[in-house]
């Protein structure tokens, strides 16, 4: 250390006096509901410009909203911990500070008026509390409790989806794949043993009017050479395994294209995907590309197949020489057709191909949780109403007082609560004195 | 057949929305019975359009905009016949009537016959989504009609026009009252009707979010009312301000379910890539 004084340079309080500003700012509830309309605006400019949803910036706004709603969480925890779970009787004289206060004379003494009015309220939903003093009774009645714990769980679940979502991003993956019916792919996930998926089979089922009903990956999942699960993947029916999830997620057909000499010998053979082409001579641009597998090719209408059966397969072929295209045509499956005065192309076997996303997620059991506390938590919060009410009954010359106040959440309900009270102790009283 | 009754609907609600508008403008109560049954009749063919419709298709019409279209205008009516026998008010069908009526007749355009589901719509998750959707979107459509007869009767009030109209109507807090009501209620449902979509999007597509231009604008709109529910609950907005939130929540409905589809279209994926 120095013996200097320390000086700090001028305008570094303003900036520590501004930086304090943006934080508090940041952790308020306005400040929430600022960085919600930031989000908004940036997810509508996303829509046009769908890169923002990965930028820095657009996290880091999500990062803000996640470190407000925590904030704002953290300062009303602990409030609500203590209402909830108090730890003295104090609270029930909370009465003396409640403004709003109706109140009402029974011509009772106190104690058979706080009977009453510990009945009334225990029949009306609410959970009673009362205390004796020097100066009379206070009754205190809640109800409704868990509403401000489910805004306090819908909060918490942002948190929980947005963390989720973080790990899921860090430490999952999610990657596409192509199997062609017979062929194996092996799975090699974080955490745990490597497995092979292998599709044994893959279908389309249509409906009467000719739609898709359904694409079908007949799949097994091998494991030491041995078949441990067997399922068929489907749209929305994806295969689970060792946390890693196989949807369904394309088709096509892939071709075996073989390109021949004048002699009839294969100089090359590739299998083709459906659509795709294959490059035979980069020097002449000389090229086919199998556009279409068309199984129950029909001349008449050659561009549709007639049927789903491999009756009559045929491929719909376009070849391009010096980079142009010079001839098309249908070719049956077998027959080879001339691609240049040397050389023949055939194709000899077309093979369903079915495309597989692989994922694996661990942030998704938290997104899930998440979602279930937000659902559970909005339905509390919203659809029940946290009520107190406090009594404060008094004795005036052999009849007492009654003081009514009650607080409804935040709204100002208090009058109408405390008027239904008083209805129901006056009808209370009523039926004792005319008892 | 369905497509006929669902016409007849529009016809129903049109003539009851005429009513409602006439029995608030002349003040003459015996219109009132009419246009009730006017709508009763029109909620009458809506159910059997959609009974029709769930037999001819063999599940429930939840499939594409015009199946999801009867089941929405449906909700809607069924929010008004409670909310106007529950508070023995008739003027509020001067509003949620035209609300009704137009979302038929836009709806009825988009007319197709039953088709089976592709792949990616067999789910029952798209069913609990749908469902919500109705029950979200019903009351949210009773809340924006709500929140314009509010911000109409404060400009009568402006105006000072204290007439005997103005007594017709609720009293603007009722009014205020009710729109909270309504999107407190819907609010929950509008959560989960993300959520299923969510999660059939998990199992349907293999991710729960992918910032599509339909989830994109339901978490918009999911936002805009939670910000209102904060300025209202904590800040204490009332009056105007809370019920241009409302009406701002309700365009941001539309926009998710009209708009995105016929101006964004291409984009929210149903089938598989090939
Ligand atoms: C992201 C979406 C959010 C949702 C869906 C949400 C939801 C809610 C709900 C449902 C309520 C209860 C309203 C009521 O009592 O009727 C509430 C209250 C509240 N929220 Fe949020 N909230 C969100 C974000 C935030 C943020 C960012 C903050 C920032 C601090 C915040 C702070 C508060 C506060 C202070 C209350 C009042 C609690 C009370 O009075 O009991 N919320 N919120």
């Amino acid at each position: 250390m120095s013996d200097k004084p320390v000086i700090p340079p001028s305008g570094s309080t303003s900036v520590k006096q501004s930086f304090d500003v943006v934080w508090s700012a940041m952790a308020s509830m306005r400040g929430g509901m600022i960085i919600l309309g930031v989000i908004c605006v940036a997810a509508i400019v996303g829509i046009f410009k769908p890169s923002i949803y990965n930028s820095l910036w657009f996290q880091g706004l999500e990062g803000l909203l996640c470190f407000n709603v925590a904030s704002c969480s953290m300062k009303r925890a602990k409030a609500l911990w203590q209402a909830t779970f108090p730890v003295d009787y104090s609270w029930v004289r909370g009465a003396d500070q409640q403004a709003e206060a109706n109140s009402l004379r029974l011509d009772l003494k106190t104690n058979q008026a706080a009977v009453i009015a510990y009945n009334c309220l225990n029949t009306m939903g609410y959970k009673v509390v009362s205390l004796l003093t020097d100066s009379g009774y206070y009754i205190y009645g809640e109800k409704g409790k868990i509403a401000p714990w489910g805004t306090f769980a819908v909060h918490l679940s942002i948190l929980f989806i947005a963390a989720g979502a973080l790990i899921g991003n860090v430490f999952g993956y999610n990657h596409e794949i192509s199997l062609k019916v017979g062929s194996s792919y092996t799975v090699m996930p974080q955490n745990g043993q490597q497995f092979e998926i292998k599709l044994n089979n893959f279908t389309t089922e249509f409906y009467e009017d000719g739609s898709v009903s359904d694409w079908i990956s007949d799949t097994a999942v091998i494991r030491d050479g041995q078949e441990v699960v067997s399922k068929l993947i489907k749209v929305n029916h994806p295969l689970s395994f060792n946390d890693v999830s196989i949807y369904q997620q394309s088709y096509s057909t892939s071709i075996n294209t073989e390109v021949m000499d004048g002699r009839g010998r294969v100089i090359k053979q590739q299998e083709v995907i459906e659509s795709s082409g294959m490059v035979i001579s980069d020097q002449a641009g000389l090229a086919v590309q199998a556009v279409r597998y068309i199984p129950d090719f029909n001349p008449a209408r050659p561009m549709v197949s007639q049927s789903n059966e491999a009756r009559n397969p045929h491929v719909l072929y376009i070849i391009y020489a010096g980079g142009r295209e010079i001839d098309w045509g249908a070719a049956p499956i077998g027959k080879p057709i001339k691609l240049s005065d040397e050389l023949l192309v055939r194709f000899t076997q077309a093979v369903p191909v079915s495309g597989f996303q692989i994922k694996y997620n661990p942030g998704l059991p938290i997104v899930w949780l998440g979602f279930f506390l937000m659902t559970v938590g909005f339905f509390c919060s919203l659809y029940i109403r946290h009520k107190r009410v406090w009594l404060r009954i008094t004795d005036d010359n052999n009849s007492s007082i009654v003081k009514v106040m009650a607080v409804a959440g935040k709204n100002q309900e208090g009058y109408r609560i405390s008027n239904e009270l008083q209805i129901k102790l006056s009808t209370c009283h009523s039926a004792v004195r005319g008892g | 057949m369905d497509s006929q009754l669902f016409l007849a609907a529009f016809f129903c609600y049109f003539a009851a929305c005429g009513l409602y508008i006439a029995y608030v403008a002349l003040e003459n109560k015996t219109l009132v019975r009419y246009a009730r049954i006017a709508v009763i009749s029109g909620f009458v063919s809506n159910t059997l359009a959609l009974v029709v419709r769930t037999g001819a298709a063999g599940r429930l019409p939840f499939a594409n905009m015009y199946e999801f279209g009867m089941a929405f205008v449906w909700g809607i009516i069924l929010f008004h016949l409670y909310v106007e026998s529950r508070y023995k008010n008739n003027t509020i069908g001067a509003f949620i009537l035209p609300v009704a009526f137009v979302l038929t007749g836009i709806f009825a355009l988009f007319q197709q016959e039953v088709r089976p589901l592709m792949p990616a719509l067999k789910s029952n998750w798209l069913m609990a989504h749908v469902a919500t959707a109705v029950i979200a979107y019903g009351a949210l459509a009773v809340s924006f009609a709500l929140a314009v007869m509010y911000l109409w009767k404060s400009k009568l009030e402006d105006d000072s026009h204290a007439n005997a109209l103005n007594l017709l109507l609720p009293s603007l807090e009722t009014i205020d009252k009710l729109v909270h009501q309504a999107i407190t209620f819907a609010v929950p449902f509008l959560t989960l009707l993300i959520i299923t979509g969510a999660i059939w999007a998990e199992y349907a597509w293999g991710d729960y979010w992918r910032w599509d231009p339909k989830e994109t604008w339901s978490l918009i709109t999911w936002i805009i009312y939670a910000v209102y529910l904060h300025g209202r609950t904590a800040l204490g907005w009332k009056g105007k301000k809370a019920m241009n939130w409302a009406v701002a929540g309700f365009a941001a409905v539309l926009f998710t379910f009209i708009g995105v589809n016929l101006l964004l279209p291409g984009l929210h994926s149903y089938a598989l890539s090939r």
